[in-house]
C-alpha cells in the first residue's frame, strides 16, 4: 500500500475531506494522449469587470474559472440484475436507434472478454463504478434476458442498483451494409450551470469541445482492420503465409513486423443546441435524417478528430452554455469508421465558467452621463435557434403560426414582412436598437400594461 | 476495401485562426449593401467525390477525374454566409521492405521474401514515409478558375490543392471560399487522383464558419455612425476577389475601413 504524505515526511498534510475511490472516479483516456502536438488551450475571454451583451442584454463579468469535463460515451444499457461478481446488463429502452433505425442495430451487439462498462449514470448525483468483463454468457444487448456479465472487480452493490444505468465502453465499428453505429442524443447533466439561489449572477459556461483521439493502424498484412472488438492485432500471433509453408514465427518471415499507425481516429459527435437543432451544419443538411444515407456518408455538422480533437480543440466550434435562454445542448456520438470500433470515446469539454451581474439602468445611465458610450462584448447565442422557429429559408422567425395570430386583420406590408424574416436575434436588436427591443414586435412590452397594474 | 479514414496526424496542430473570423455585432460591407453579423459558430462538410457515397463504397483508383461537380447542398439560406476552406484527407503512404514506392499501396509484410532458396528475410516492415491525396481545383462562381496564375487559368498547370497545401488536420485559410445564398454562386469542384495508388477516402473536406447577417437599413446605419462618433466602422467582403477574412483586412492597409 502506497503512503500517505504525511507518511512520507513530507511537509504536505493529509487533509479532510471525502475522497471519492479511484474506480469511481471516470478514468483518463485508455491509451493516454495520443497526440504529440501542443494543443489550443482556450484563453480567458472575458476579465472581471468587463460589459459583455448577452441575449438577455447588457451584463458585468464578477468572477471567472477554468472548467474541464470528461464524458464517456458507449451503447446505453440498463442493470436488469446485480451481485458482487455478476451484472446483467440490457440495451436502454429510450434508445430507439437501435433494431428500428437505418443505422447499425445495437440490439445485436454482445459484450466480450475484456469490454469495460460505467456502472451508474455519469452525473453528480450517482456514485459509479468502472469495471471490466471478464465472462460473458445470456444473449446480446437486446434479447430478453440481456447479456450476463461477469466482472472482475467486485461491485458495490451498496452503490450499484438494479436500474441503474449502464455505459458499454466501445462502439462498434459501421459496415457498408448495416451503417455506422449511432447512439441516441443525450444531454450532459454536469454541464448545466447551478443559478446560485441568493442573487442575480447568471451563471455562464464557455466551452471547446474536442472529440477523443483513438491511433489508426495498417495491419501486419497491410489490412486496414488491424483491430479487434477491444484489442489491437496480437503481434505474437502465428500468421500463415500465402504463398509458402512457412510461418511466421521463430526466424522466419514477419518476425518482428508490426503494425504501422498511420493515423488518429475518433468519434463523430453532432451538438444539437437548442435540444433537436443540429450545430455547425450547412443550412440544407442541419436535419436528424439518418435513414437516407445510413450516416456514414453524413455530411455536415460534424465534429471529428480532424476538425476538434481533445489535444487540438477548435474556438470555431466553442459552445456557451447557460446564456440567454438556452438550455443545455445535447449530444450524439457515432462511429462512422467501418475499419475499427472505438474503445472508451469520449467528449472533452475544457474552457471557462463565467459569473454575470445583470447592469442596473442606473448604472448605464451614469456611465453614458460619464463618458457618453460604453465598451461591450458580445456572447452569442445559438446559431440556428431562429432556424428551428422558422421553416425554410422564408418562414418568419417567430413561426408562420405566431405571426399570423399576431397580424390577424390588418395589412402587412414588405417591409414589415422582411422584419418578420429577417431571422434576427433579439441580441443582434440589442445591439442595434439597444437592449429595449423596441423595433422588436414580439419582444416590446405593451405600453397599456403600465395603465393595468400588472407586472 | 471500404472507403477508409486514415485520420488525423498525430503531430500536426491545426492552425485555426479566429482573428478574421466574423464576430456577432460586426458590420459588413458586401456587394454595396450593409449588413449587421447577427451569429456566427463553425461549420463542417464533407463533399464525397464518388456518386456512390460510401454506403456502397469505396476508393476512388489511380487517374480518377470526377471533372467539375457542384453540391446544392453548400447553397446557405437567405442572409446567411459561409467561409469555407477546402481540405484534403490524408492517406498514409509506404515504402515497401523492398525499397519499392511507386502504387505499393499497403504491403503485406507477412509474405514470404526469399534471399536465397534456404532463407528468407524476417523483420522487415514496411515504413509509412509521408501521406498523399487526391488534388482539387476550384472553380468559383461556375465558370471562373480560382486559385490560378493569370496566365494559365485553365491548363491546369496551376491552381490545384492538395494535401501538401491544404491537409484536413491543418486547413490552409488562405484558400477560404464565401458562399452567398444563390443557385449562381455556388463553387464547383474537381478531384484528380494522380497519386499512383488508390484512394480509400476520396472526400474533399470544408470547413469554416458560417454567418447570420441581418441587413442595415439607411436608418441602422446611421444610427451605427452617430454611435461611433460619426464613423462607420466595417470590413468589406469580397467573395469573387480576394475570399479570405483575412484578405479584407490586408484590402484595407491592416485597418478596418472606415467612411
Amino acid at each position: 500500500m502506497s503512503l500517505t504524505p504525511a507518511q512520507l515526511g513530507t511537509k504536505s498534510k493529509q487533509m479532510p475531506g471525502h475522497v471519492r475511490s479511484a474506480e469511481e472516479v471516470g478514468r483518463s483516456p485508455h491509451l493516454g494522449r495520443t497526440s504529440k502536438m501542443s494543443a489550443n488551450y482556450m484563453d480567458r475571454r472575458f476579465q472581471s469587470g468587463k460589459l459583455v451583451m448577452m441575449d438577455a442584454g447588457l451584463h458585468r463579468v464578477v468572477s471567472a474559472e477554468p472548467i474541464s469535463v470528461r464524458h464517456f460515451f458507449g451503447i446505453p444499457c440498463t442493470i436488469s440484475a446485480v451481485s458482487s461478481s455478476a451484472v446483467t446488463v440490457k440495451l436502454d429502452d429510450s434508445n430507439n436507434l437501435g433494431a428500428n433505425s437505418q443505422a447499425l442495430d445495437l440490439s445485436a451487439i454482445t459484450p466480450v472478454v475484456g469490454d469495460q462498462f460505467i456502472l451508474g449514470a455519469q452525473t453528480y448525483r450517482q456514485e459509479t463504478q468502472h469495471v471490466t468483463v471478464d465472462g460473458v454468457s445470456g444473449g446480446n444487448l437486446g434479447s430478453a434476458s440481456g447479456s450476463v456479465l461477469s466482472i472482475a472487480e467486485t461491485i458495490v452493490t451498496g452503490r450499484i442498483a438494479v436500474g441503474d444505468s449502464a455505459l458499454m465502453l466501445r462502439l462498434p465499428k459501421a459496415t457498408t451494409g448495416a451503417g455506422a453505429a449511432v447512439i441516441d442524443p443525450l444531454s450532459i447533466d454536469m454541464l448545466q450551470p447551478t443559478v446560485p439561489g441568493s442573487s442575480t449572477d447568471i451563471p455562464v459556461y464557455h466551452l471547446s469541445i474536442g472529440v477523443s483521439e483513438h491511433p489508426s493502424f495498417i495491419a501486419r498484412t497491410g489490412s486496414t482492420t488491424s483491430m479487434q472488438d477491444h484489442e489491437y492485432e496480437d503481434l505474437t500471433a502465428v500468421v500463415v503465409n500465402t504463398d509458402g509453408n512457412k510461418s511466421v514465427d521463430g526466424d522466419q518471415i514477419g518476425t518482428g513486423t508490426t503494425f504501422t499507425q498511420v493515423g488518429v481516429i475518433g468519434p463523430s459527435l453532432r451538438v444539437l443546441q437548442p435540444k433537436g437543432v443540429v450545430r455547425f451544419a450547412a443550412d440544407e443538411v442541419n436535419t436528424m435524417n439518418i435513414s437516407s444515407d445510413k450516416i456514414l456518408q453524413g455530411k455536415s455538422g460534424m465534429l471529428e478528430v480532424h476538425n476538434s480533437s481533445e489535444s487540438n480543440m477548435n474556438p470555431h466550434f466553442d459552445i456557451w452554455v447557460g446564456a440567454g435562454e438556452e438550455d443545455s445542448p445535447d449530444f450524439q456520438i457515432m462511429n462512422r469508421h467501418t475499419n475499427a470500433p472505438l474503445i472508451a470515446p469520449y467528449v472533452a469539454f475544457v474552457g471557462w465558467k463565467y459569473r454575470m451581474r445583470p447592469v442596473p439602468e442606473r448604472e448605464l445611465r451614469n456611465m453614458l452621463r460619464r463618458s457618453g458610450k460604453f465598451k461591450y462584448e458580445i456572447i452569442p447565442t445559438s446559431f440556428t435557434r431562429a432556424n428551428a422557429q422558422g421553416d425554410g429559408r422564408s418562414a418568419p422567425t417567430q413561426g408562420w403560426k405566431e405571426l399570423v395570430e399576431q397580424n390577424r386583420g390588418r395589412k402587412l406590408s414588405l417591409e414589415d414582412y422582411k422584419r418578420a424574416t429577417e431571422q434576427t436575434s433579439s441580441q443582434t436588436r440589442n445591439i442595434l436598437y439597444g437592449t429595449t427591443g423596441s423595433r422588436n414586435p414580439s419582444g416590446a412590452e405593451d405600453p397599456r400594461n403600465r395603465h393595468r397594474g400588472g407586472i | 476495401m471500404a472507403r477508409v479514414n486514415f485520420g488525423r496526424s498525430p503531430t500536426v496542430r491545426g492552425y485555426n485562426p479566429m482573428e478574421n473570423t466574423l464576430k456577432p455585432g460586426y458590420i459588413i460591407k458586401l456587394r454595396g449593401k450593409f449588413y449587421a453579423v447577427d451569429s456566427v459558430e463553425g461549420l463542417t462538410y464533407d463533399l464525397v467525390v464518388t456518386a456512390q457515397g460510401n454506403t456502397n463504397g469505396t476508393e476512388v483508383s489511380d487517374a480518377y477525374d470526377s471533372g467539375y461537380f457542384e453540391d446544392e447542398d453548400l447553397e446557405p439560406f437567405r442572409n446567411h454566409l459561409y467561409c469555407l476552406v477546402p481540405s484534403l484527407y490524408r492517406q498514409p503512404k509506404f515504402i515497401s521492405r523492398s525499397g519499392t514506392y511507386d502504387g505499393v499501396g499497403f504491403p503485406n509484410d507477412t509474405t514470404v521474401v526469399t534471399v536465397s532458396s534456404t532463407q528468407s528475410i524476417g523483420g522487415a516492415s514496411r515504413t509509412h514515409v509521408g501521406d498523399i491525396s487526391g488534388k482539387v481545383f476550384l472553380k468559383h462562381p461556375a465558370g471562373i478558375a480560382r486559385w490560378s496564375a493569370d496566365e494559365a487559368p485553365e491548363n491546369d498547370k496551376t491552381g490545384f490543392i492538395d494535401v501538401n497545401t491544404s491537409p484536413v488536420d491543418d486547413p490552409n485559410p488562405n484558400f477560404a471560399i464565401w458562399i452567398e445564398s444563390s443557385e449562381s454562386m455556388l463553387p464547383n469542384f474537381r478531384f484528380l487522383n494522380d497519386t499512383g495508388e488508390a484512394l480509400f477516402y476520396p472526400v474533399i473536406n470544408l470547413s469554416g464558419f458560417k454567418a447570420r447577417l441581418k441587413e442595415m437599413s439607411p436608418s441602422d446605419i446611421e444610427e451605427a455612425r452617430r454611435i461611433n462618433g460619426g464613423r462607420l466602422v466595417y470590413k468589406l467582403i469580397v467573395p469573387q476577389g480576394l475570399p479570405y477574412a483575412g484578405a479584407i483586412t490586408a484590402e484595407t492597409g491592416g485597418s478596418p475601413n472606415m467612411i
